[in-house]
């Protein structure tokens, strides 16, 4: 077996974003997938940050990450990493044709599918939510047995976040998909990419919506990573065109996912999927290999650095069979939660706090390499990115695929 | 002006028994429930039909009672019983002596308790501890506490009975020492409004004293807590029971594709208490897990709770109180026509509604004899509807919704599957919900709330937690005319999702844990359930 400069395990966004940089980087790269993360789950938008303390919103994602206490993934690194990193992925895309707008300067706001409006930093061009502050004509597409998206939901609620003084309109549209089962936004978005399915769409919608309306679809406008459909809609309606978050499995997550494998391919990342990693050779500090189990065998993989990106307790990277007791699955990195057991989660799911279990993960050094109870480093060639690092809570601050690129991006300049 | 002839409070399976017992009886009733129906004690319990084993030591009239109400209402509710069976089995730490005493209890009481060995028992229910000394076979049983007041209130329906939910009594009206009536307030709207009635019979369980003291009488009612744990896999195809002193965490109850484990005993002050905490749940493991040894390894769905009302004239507490049940008729305290049925248990309701609508019966001069002993709660669904429905459900799902809906429900739930295929749509996976039931269950009238939805039809409660159907579910109630009091929808949501969290929290390792991450995932990230605007 060839020895990789660098493997990375983990096939969500931190992994691939780490994937990406060592590899433009000029790194040997292999990359160990099992599974897609939360692509699925989070809509390809990157949060980066909207509430660093309590429930207020800061100004701006810097202005956030200059409130944040040290310990916190963003203060682990040098101030200008986190740009550099911004600055990369924003380039990246741009390179495979699919531009992300955004800046660290300014909130972004995209519609969900709850009609509330959210904070993010980097999103698609069929995302940016902003556009409904300036038109007056809304309009809320749903799609006759889409089972996932409520327009009476969002017309509600979004007269609660951009005011009642808009005109809200909803429009059914029916896909006349006859197949017999429950159809996801998924569905949608392959039936829009075919003509005869934009055909029948448009049709339904130019007898509905007026011109210079904002027309907020779920996420439906096809499933690869470029603007096509979306462009030719805008052009056939003469409107602007929006996509919602929405329930998973989310399209615009897949688009980027696509997007970044594409990316990986052209440079030369060996992609090994369905290997799940159980085990590591480690000696006097430093990992020589890793063990993965596919269908039969076990195989071996070697290599000069490791970087770990196998997510938290959703991603699996890690695991708490019972409390209080943490494991870091590969390479038994010590993880501890130091409270009580109803210090553990709060009374509420969503308040005004961050989730103690969910700031749970890998404490690291500035290169993101893993450190013992001590403060020690665990292993020296091994570097963590991603939901498995301590010291933040994604959800509450709204900042999980930003501490993904930015560690991911730092490890892999670790390297 | 609303009126009926005897108004029952609260809307769990002693109120429901009686509401179908009067109105099968003829007499014109009511039902005023403060929330929803089963909201409290009666759902918040480990579902366990007694053979009466469990008493058979320390009382022998409850479980002589227990072993005749469980073939009644095997007999009459097929739907909502699981005939289980149950085991008794005493380990090394269990008392000998009491085996002896409890042999003896269950042949003096008319329960059939069979020996078997360790190794038939194993045999039986191979997760069992392999601790065991000793083991018996008795007829326990599961039982849905949801159906079981459902298809009683149904029945009822057929005979005129009446049910008003979100309608709580603030004041019990009278007139020269007589009931005449009594004031509510609705839920939503707030209103409040008399209704005139000649008998109030107050069935409010661990609520029962705070009714008898909008009277100014004191009934000595102690809420005590109980909490549960629901596994999200059967244990053990029986009921398994501790063989020694009645104590906590010492019941496993397999439902359908769960099974719960119960309970503590803690007096609380407020019967609206059911919360449960990481340290109930770890004890309630530690005992569990002398039972089934593997125990932790099975994955916990979520925690639960729920109040007894143990009665004591004298101030008896947990467990060393009755479980029996009374009757006090205040007119004995210069209150006619108000009366307090409390204490009992779950598996004795129709017994409880029995006797005290005999002595209402016979104040009103009805002469009527109960037949709720004999009567099946609904008509069996028909092998025709279910070949019907096998087209549009989800292989198993056609028995679970035929015996949750019944069958007028079932016929009118397939009916509109039939004429529109937009209904087919699986709304919450996990438990086969189709949205021709949610709308069926929706128009109906009395569903205000997602908790309301689910409560009838299982939406939510399986193995995501309603991850999926949280959205779903409010999408659809909020498009719907049916109901006029709705609320905001992301307020609905909000209060939802925090309802399944109560019982997660405590339970938050393992699987749970990981579908807590995505809930956030998909309502914190993806939905901004919070709410949140540009300006």
């Amino acid at each position: 077996m060839i020895k990789s400069d660098v493997i990375v395990i983990g096939g969500g966004f931190a992994g691939l974003m780490a994937a990406a940089v060592s590899a433009k980087r000029g790194k040997k790269v292999t990359l160990l997938t099992y599974g897609s993360g939360s692509f699925p789950l989070n809509s390809g938008l990157i949060d980066i940050m909207a509430r660093p303390i309590d429930e207020t919103v800061c100004a701006t994602p810097v202005e956030g990450i200059q409130a944040l206490p040290a310990q916190h993934p963003y203060k682990r690194v040098a101030a200008n990493i986190v740009e550099d990193a911004v600055t990369f992925f924003k380039e990246l895309c741009e390179e495979e044709n699919y531009p992300y707008s955004g800046s660290l300067t300014k909130h972004q706001w995209v519609v969900t599918a709850l009609g509330t409006m959210k904070p993010t930093c980097l999103v698609p061009k069929t995302m940016l939510g902003d556009l409904c502050l300036k038109k007056e004509e809304i309009v809320l597409v749903g799609f006759n047995r889409l089972k996932d998206h409520y327009v009476n939901v969002m017309e509600e609620n979004l007269q609660q976040s951009l005011g009642k003084k808009k005109n809200y309109t909803t429009v059914m549209v029916d896909a006349g998909i006859e197949d017999g089962r429950d159809l996801t936004a998924l569905d949608i978005a392959r039936w829009l990419s075919t003509t005869q399915g934009y055909e029948t769409c448009i049709k339904q919608l130019r007898s509905a919506v007026k011109a210079n309306s904002v027309v907020i679809l779920p996420q439906v406008l096809g499933l690869k990573h470029d603007y096509a459909i979306w462009a030719q809609m805008k052009k056939d309606l003469q409107c602007e065109i929006l996509e919602s978050t929405g329930l998973p499995p989310s399209a615009n997550g897949l688009r980027l996912r696509n997007l970044l494998l594409n990316y990986l391919k052209k440079h030369n990342v060996t992609m090994i999927e369905n290997a799940k990693v159980i085990g590591s050779t480690v000696r006097n500090h430093i990992c020589t290999a890793i063990t993965t189990q596919a269908a039969a065998r076990e195989r071996t993989y070697k290599a000069d650095n490791f970087i770990l990106a196998t997510g938290g307790f959703y991603g699996g990277g890690l695991q708490m069979e019972n409390f209080p007791s943490i494991k870091e699955t590969i390479f038994d990195i010590p993880v501890q939660f130091e409270g009580e057991a109803e210090e553990w989660a709060n009374e509420k799911l969503f308040s005004n706090q961050k989730q103690p279990f969910a700031e749970v993960g890998i404490q690291t050094d500035a290169k993101m390499r893993p450190l013992d109870g001590a403060g020690n480093c665990f292993i020296n060639n091994v570097f963590v990115v991603g939901r498995n690092l301590s010291g933040y809570d994604f959800c509450f601050e709204q900042s999980g695929n930003g501490v993904a690129l930015v560690s991911a991006y730092q490890a892999a300049m670790s390297l | 002006m609303e009126k009926a002839t005897v108004v029952v409070i609260g809307g769990g399976a002693t109120g429901v028994g009686i509401l179908r017992d009067l109105a099968m009886r003829g007499v014109d009733v009511l039902l005023l429930e403060k929330l929803d129906m089963v909201n409290g004690t009666s759902s918040r319990y480990h579902g366990l039909l007694h053979s009466g084993a469990r008493y058979a030591v320390k009382d022998q009239e409850a479980a002589r009672e227990c072993i005749e109400e469980n073939a009644i209402l095997r007999k009459i509710g097929k739907s909502c019983v699981e005939a289980t069976e149950g085991l008794f089995i005493r380990l090394p730490e269990d008392d000998a002596d009491f085996e002896g005493k409890w042999v003896e209890g269950c042949k003096k009481s008319g329960i059939s308790a069979i020996p078997i060995t360790p190794h038939e028992a194993w045999q039986l229910e191979p997760n069992l501890s392999h601790q065991i000394i000793s083991a018996y076979r008795v007829p326990d049983a599961a039982i849905d506490g949801f159906r079981m007041a459902w298809q009683n209130v149904d029945s009822a329906a057929r005979y005129g009975g009446r049910v008003k939910t979100y309608t709580e009594v603030i004041r019990i009206v009278s007139k020269n020492g007589k009931i005449i009536g009594v004031d509510v307030r609705s839920y939503f709207t707030k209103q409040t409004y008399f209704i005139a009635c000649e008998f109030v019979i107050n069935a409010a369980g661990p609520w029962s004293g705070q009714i008898a003291a909008l009277a100014g009488l004191d009934v000595n009612v102690q809420p005590d807590k109980g909490t549960l744990i629901a596994f999200n896999q059967r244990i053990s195809s029986r009921i398994v029971n501790r063989l020694h002193v009645p104590s906590d965490g010492d019941i496993f109850v397999p439902h359908g594709s769960i099974t719960i484990l119960g309970t503590t005993s803690m007096s609380v002050k407020d019967p609206e208490d059911t919360s449960s905490s990481f340290n109930e749940i770890e004890s309630l493991l530690q005992i569990g897990e002398k039972t089934f040894e593997n125990l932790r390894k099975y994955r916990v769905l979520r925690a639960f709770a729920g109040s007894r009302p143990l009665y004591s004239a004298s101030g008896g507490k947990g467990r060393g109180a009755s479980r029996g049940f009374v009757i006090l008729d205040h007119a004995e305290d210069g209150l006619h026509g108000f009366m307090t049925i409390t204490g009992g248990k779950f598996t004795t309701y129709r017994l409880m509604a029995e006797k005290i609508t005999d002595i209402v019966c016979q104040k009103l001069q009805v002469t009527t004899p109960c037949r709720t002993a004999e009567e099946p709660l609904m008509q069996a669904v028909t092998e025709e509807v279910k070949q019907k429905a096998h087209k549009y459900f989800p292989a198993y799902g056609t028995e679970l919704a035929a015996t949750r809906l019944g069958a007028d429900r079932f016929e009118r739930v397939v009916e509109r599957l039939e004429k529109n295929p937009e209904e087919r749509q699986l709304i919450c996976e996990c438990e086969n919900v189709t949205l021709a039931e949610i709308e069926e269950v929706i128009k109906e009238g009395t569903s205000f709330t997602v908790s309301d939805i689910r409560r009838k039809t299982r939406m939510g409660m399986g193995t995501c937690q309603g991850n999926f159907c949280s959205l779903r579910s409010v999408g659809i109630l909020s498009r719907s005319d049916s109901i006029v009091e709705k609320q905001q929808s992301l307020q609905q949501l909000q209060d939802f999702l925090q309802a399944r969290w109560k019982g997660i929290r405590p339970v938050l390792w393992g699987n749970a844990l990981r579908e807590t991450e995505m809930a956030r995932g998909i309502y914190g990230v993806g939905l901004n359930v919070n709410g949140g605007s540009p300006e």
